[in-house]
């Protein structure tokens, strides 16, 4: 089932335990089949039956409480030891927190009385399902991440296969295409073996002469059907490589790339993909509106840290559209990539499956792009990707057909579960509410026993995950990305379930800027009507307190904390739409490296960059030094001890710090620069993964701090608003893009 | 293959070695839109500009006349009127531009009139006469102040040289005398013992390629502890002194007031501390009983420098002049470090065998000397002498010792008499002498480490 074994895992010394137990499963594979797996389904077995004596065991409110203590200080002490070994105990117990809490919960809890209480109670529980499934799939996916580690080439590159370099576009500006283009030539591979097609979905004179000038293969067709899936799928049929390696137009591929990705497909000849991380250099609008960037883990990070490292244990690495390589043969096979859902990528590699070849992960970032840049791009490209899940789920559901094993079955599974979080989250939300304003019975249950089994399951949850996921998803802030997408990804999703042929395509155009910090009142209308609700429905809650309701007393305050969670959450969320001025349009990515600036009148001085960037590059310059602002310079910098020497002038200068400003490159100074700068191997994955790791008190401090920011904005954009209505000057100018995109 | 710490950082990620990796220099053919550029080039520069209206001025006849009306009184009125008359229509004045200059962009610099504000704002400075120096129809009338002082600053050394060279002329026929009763005293034959100090001697048989700039970096660099570093000057030239800001004129080795006195008496203190024995300023008739004493005393040098009484810690730097002299002889003969100063050109390229006879023969320098070549003047953004260092590397392989870049710090560090290594923080070649000091210094500790084992 396991595709590979993890070889840098033995590499350390084995202690005691771990060569018991490699003598142990040494002698265990030498014992007849048969017995094996008796042994195996037997001991499954009497687990699964122990499992079900411990899930349904009925406890009255102590019991359960010195229960949940015990297995909570286990937890607690656990999660202090490093190890796969404890987070599999961890998440064992916190599935068994879990499963009792939905065993009491479903048999004990839902004694409904009125049909209000029996709406709002039922909606509540199927929301409530959801997650666990989600939870338990997750565990699943994530519990032991594979860590795959390159296979490098040892043939001489006489013998190395030909690729082809795809980069698809349709809108995006020259001057970023340019990047990728410029890199993806720079990829250290034998030039006759490197072919580089830039495939213009837009038809672009500029693209044709750019390509014309720099020799690389320009590819148009004279229709843009299946968009990005069906240019791909043109490109195919006019190149012959053994290998064709995708970026998007915007991911710049470092010059390792090729030679750190290809070996697998050496190695295992039923490798079809493999896909690496998409790593980003300019913040995600979260990450730039929370001013997070670096310091929290964004959204995609968890996916390509974690889970789909977890996929591809169970061989079941989904194709992420770019920075990744395919095989031609088995990709032509399944009919090209897929174009029957606007997530042709997921689908492709789940039809590659079906037909038997294997997918592979490689947590190394090997390129990096730019993140969307603004709230309603990033919104309507989670839309696409939702809506695309949705399809797949509908069309060609990962549980039936052919071809896959049930670890990849329940992955894809998953993946697509994962985007119907909309509704639930939307009920978790406001569930505290029904009973603070209708007075519901959602719980048909005291408050100490709710929480004697809901506080168990919540812990447990939380920190297992938090332990698991630490150094690519911080706890708490889940919540925070799913509220703000909630809303908007909900009605596509139940629109493509209904009928998956509903709604098109739409491209990420990326590289905008946003030039005046403005408030994204149609963004945030959503968050803004929960974050009234919750807040009615504390104040009352308060009051209700306040009229000193004996017998409520505990259910009121379960659910009072649980609207201040909420009201957390949703001013967080309301604090994303608070768009911030973008000041460079130029993202800078942190590098230091040796230059050397020589000045007009010959001086030559040597200094460490900064950053760089596509036009630019940050210096430190020794101590005591001073370069004007305005001076032209020559600076260069090193490959292999050759120098490449760049025009620039200086943009900037305060103290020792500088910034240039190329100025006039031809194109093989351009070429250079990326080839010095964004083609270096190393700078992405040195960031990699060294984030901070979570600690859920500290996240759920960061969390609140920014939903009082988010309060805050809110405050202040609706004093302007009111102001400017008072004074009747001018209306709101519309900065709004039409996220709901048919 | 050399391989960038890109690689290796990344391999390292994964436990691998990045000797597996594979670098591809590639050259691609890329059709720069030349024309384009240029064109592109000029506007901009116009447009930078600080006043783009006045750049019409060198187009316009009026110019020159500002200049005459303004160089000999500063009237402000006038000036401002004129320049005011010179703003002619901008877009007509820029436009054409580009389009005479296209094909040769650098004459564009020029017109760049530094900062025709500061004419307006302050009439009767003399950066005026610079405004006129532009365009070339009228270069001719106008030489700019400062290189008329430049003209003076360098007959007057000239002129005091002369005054200098009848004095010593004067008091040739004494100095004679004296100079061929000391030869006469020391005329024992013998080579006196190897001198304790470590000796360095610069040589080049091609001229201009820095053999005075980097015995005075080594010199004022290059400390062994407790000890003395001297720098002794055997080139005509004379310019050592000038390199570590001796200025004043001063008698030196070949000076015939100082004949038979002992070396240590002539010591001038140099830049951080540096000893100096410098040629001095020398008539015919000094400079031919100089070779003379050398022609016929084989050991010449060898037997001053044992005078000294030179200790182990002590450093001695010597100059030589351009090609296979006496003077070249002499150091030769004593040397312990002989370090050919090369430059990455095809001239000095040339040389390269003709040194290797030199530094081959039989007994012009001790057993126990070693030679080693340093590459100066380094260019390291021309691809032709980064091509030139590689064909430099294959052929003198480990006797390579160092690379230093070019820089013109040390140039305009010898004009304004500064000491080079004073910047040594911001000057890439200093820090190279530094560390080339640093690998002389290594070589002597090591060799003195041997030494006394050896006893």
């Amino acid at each position: 089932m396991i595709n590979t074994t993890p070889e840098s895992e033995a590499a350390a010394e084995p202690t005691r335990i771990q060569r018991l137990a490699q003598a142990f499963s040494d002698r265990f594979d030498q014992w007849p089949d048969m017995a094996r797996r008796t042994l195996i389904i037997s001991t499954m077995l009497i687990c699964s039956v122990l499992a079900v004596f411990i899930i349904i065991a009925p406890f009255e409110l102590y019991a359960q409480c010195i229960f949940a203590l015990g297995c909570f200080t286990v937890a607690m002490i656990l999660r202090k030891i490093p190890g796969r070994l404890t987070v599999l105990i961890m998440i064992g117990l916190s599935l068994t927190a879990s499963l009792r809490y939905m065993y009491w919960r479903l048999t004990a809890t839902l004694g409904f009385e009125s049909w209000v209480d029996m709406a709002f109670g039922y909606g509540l529980v199927l929301a409530e399902i959801y997650a666990l499934v989600v939870l338990v799939f997750g565990y699943l996916q994530t519990a032991w991440p594979l860590r795959r580690q390159p296979v490098l080439l040892k043939g001489p590159p006489s013998e190395w296969p030909v690729v082809d370099v795809f980069i698809p576009s349709y809108n995006e500006a020259l001057d970023i295409v340019k990047l990728t283009i410029f890199a993806a030539q720079a990829i250290d591979w034998p030039k006759d073996k490197l072919r580089v097609h830039v495939l213009d979905d837009g038809r672009r004179e500029d693209f044709r002469d750019f390509c014309e000038q720099i020799g690389v293969n320009y590819i148009t067709r004279d229709n843009n059907r299946h968009a990005k899936a069906g240019n791909l799928n043109e490109a195919l049929k006019v190149t012959s490589g053994e290998f064709v390696a995708f970026f998007d137009a915007d991911h710049v591929p470092t010059r390792s790339f090729l030679q750190v990705s290809i070996g697998w497909f050496l190695k295992d000849p039923k490798l079809a993909m493999l896909q690496t991380p998409h790593f980003f250099f300019s913040p995600d609008p979260f990450e730039k509106n929370l001013n997070t960037f670096r310091s929290v883990p964004n959204e995609g990070e968890l996916f390509y840290g974690l889970v789909q490292d977890g996929n591809d244990l169970w061989n079941a690495t989904f194709f992420c559209g770019s920075c990744a390589v395919l095989r031609r043969e088995p990709l032509l096979e399944v009919g090209g990539v897929a174009v029957e859902t606007v997530t042709e990528d997921a689908h492709t590699a789940l039809k590659l499956n079906r037909a038997g070849y294997n997918t592979a992960y490689l947590a190394i970032p090997q390129a990096a792009g730019l993140a969307t840049e603004s709230l309603s791009r990033h919104i309507s490209q989670r839309i696409r990707w939702a809506r695309g899940m949705a399809q797949i789920f509908r069309t060609d559901n990962p549980l039936v057909g052919r071809g896959l094993h049930m670890g990849q079955r329940l992955c894809y599974l998953n993946a697509m579960l994962h985007f119907f979080y909309g509704l639930p989250r939307l009920v978790f939300l406001t569930a505290p509410l029904a009973y603070l304003f209708f007075d519901a019975q959602i719980f048909h249950a005291t408050g100490l026993m709710i929480s004697a089994y809901a506080l168990p399951h919540i812990f447990h949850a939380s920190l297992t995950n938090s332990s698991i996921q630490g150094r690519f998803r911080h706890s708490f802030w889940n919540e925070v990305y799913e509220t703000v997408l909630a809303w908007y990804i909900m009605g596509p999703v139940l629109m493509a379930l209904v009928n998956p042929k509903f709604g098109g395509f739409n491209v990420t155009d990326k590289g905008g800027i946003i030039d005046q910090t403005f408030f994204d009142w149609k963004l945030a209308r959503p968050y803004i009507i929960l974050l009234a609700l919750n807040v009615a429905g504390m104040i009352f809650g308060f009051v209700r307190l306040a009229q000193g309701d004996e017998s409520a007393v505990t259910t009121l305050l379960i659910n009072l904390v649980w609207t201040i969670y909420n009201l957390i959450i949703t001013s967080a969320a309301v604090a994303v739409a608070s768009e911030t001025r973008q000041v460079r349009s130029e993202p800078r990515v942190a590098a230091e490296l040796p230059a050397l600036l020589t000045l007009d009148d010959g001086r030559v001085i040597r200094g460490v960059t900064q950053d760089f960037s596509q036009k630019g590059m940050g210096l430190r310059l020794p101590e005591g030094v001073n370069v004007p602002q305005g001076t032209r310079v020559q600076l260069s910098l090193f490959r292999n001890d050759q120098p490449s020497v760049f025009p620039a002038v200086i943009a900037f200068s305060r103290g020792s710090l500088l910034g240039v400003q190329f100025e006039h490159l031809t194109l093989h100074q351009q070429s250079d620069l990326i080839r010095l700068t964004f083609s270096r191997a190393d700078t992405w994955a040195s960031t990699w993964g060294h984030g901070q790791v979570d600690t859920p008190l500290t996240a759920l401090r960061a969390v609140t701090r920014i939903g009082w920011r988010g309060v805050c904005a809110l405050f202040k954009a609706t004093t302007m608003e009111v102001s400017s209505h008072l004074h009747r000057r001018r209306v709101a100018p519309s900065t709004l893009e039409n996220v709901m995109d048919k | 293959m050399n391989r960038t710490d890109d690689i290796s950082n990344l391999f390292s990620r994964f436990g691998a070695s990045s000797d597996s990796y594979h670098e591809f220099e590639s050259q691609f053919d890329y059709k720069e839109k030349q024309e384009t550029l240029e064109l592109e080039k000029t506007v901009v520069t116009l447009e930078a500009l600080p006043e783009p209206d006045v750049v019409a001025a060198p187009v316009a006849e009026a110019v020159p006349e500002v200049i005459v009306e303004t160089a000999p009184a500063p009237v402000v009125e006038p000036v401002e009127e004129r320049v005011e008359a010179v703003k002619v229509e901008p877009q007509a004045a820029v436009e054409p531009v580009p389009l005479e200059l296209s094909a040769s962009a650098p004459v564009v610099e020029p017109l760049v009139v530094p900062e025709v504000a500061s004419v307006l704002a302050s009439p009767a400075t003399p950066e005026i006469p610079t405004v006129v120096a532009a365009p070339e129809s009228l270069a001719a009338p106008v030489v700019p102040e400062e290189q008329l002082l430049h003209v003076a600053a360098a007959t007057a050394p000239a002129k005091l040289r002369n005054l200098l060279a009848e004095v010593i002329q004067a008091r040739q026929v004494e100095a004679q005398v004296l100079s061929d009763d000391a030869l006469r005293h020391v005329a024992t034959k013998a080579r006196p013992a190897k001198c304790k100090a470590h000796i360095v001697v610069l040589v080049s048989l091609k001229g201009g390629v820095g053999k005075t700039t980097l015995s005075a970096g080594l010199a004022s660099s290059l400390r062994m502890g407790g000890g003395r570093t001297l720098a002794i000057d055997l080139d005509p030239q004379n310019a050592l002194q000038f390199h570590l800001g001796v200025e004043q004129s001063v008698s030196g080795i070949g000076s015939a007031n100082m004949a038979g006195q002992n070396w240590n008496d002539r010591l001038q203190h140099g830049f951080d501390g540096s000893l100096l024995l410098p040629y001095g300023v020398l008539s015919d008739d000094e400079c031919h009983s100089l070779t003379r004493e050398m022609a016929e005393d084989r050991h010449w040098l060898a037997r001053h420098l044992d005078s000294m009484d030179l200790g182990e810690h002590d450093v001695v730097i010597i100059d030589t002049p351009t090609g296979s002299t006496q003077y070249l002889e002499q150091a030769l003969d004593v040397a312990d470090e002989v370090i050919v100063v090369t430059t990455a050109d095809a001239a000095s390229f040339i040389t390269l065998d003709q040194i290797d006879r030199v530094l081959g023969a039989s007994d012009v320098r001790p057993a126990y000397s070693h030679c080693n070549y340093v590459v100066n003047q380094f260019d390291g953004s021309r691809e032709f002498s980064r091509d030139m260092l590689q064909v430099l590397k294959r052929r003198l392989g480990e006797q390579l010792m160092a690379v230093v870049s070019l820089d013109n710090t040390l140039g305009e560090a010898l004009a304004y008499g500064r000491n080079p290594l004073a910047m040594a923080e911001t000057s890439v070649a200093c820090q190279d002498v530094l560390l080339l000091g640093e690998q002389l210094k290594a070589r002597f500790e090591t060799s003195r480490a041997q030494g006394i084992e050896a006893q």
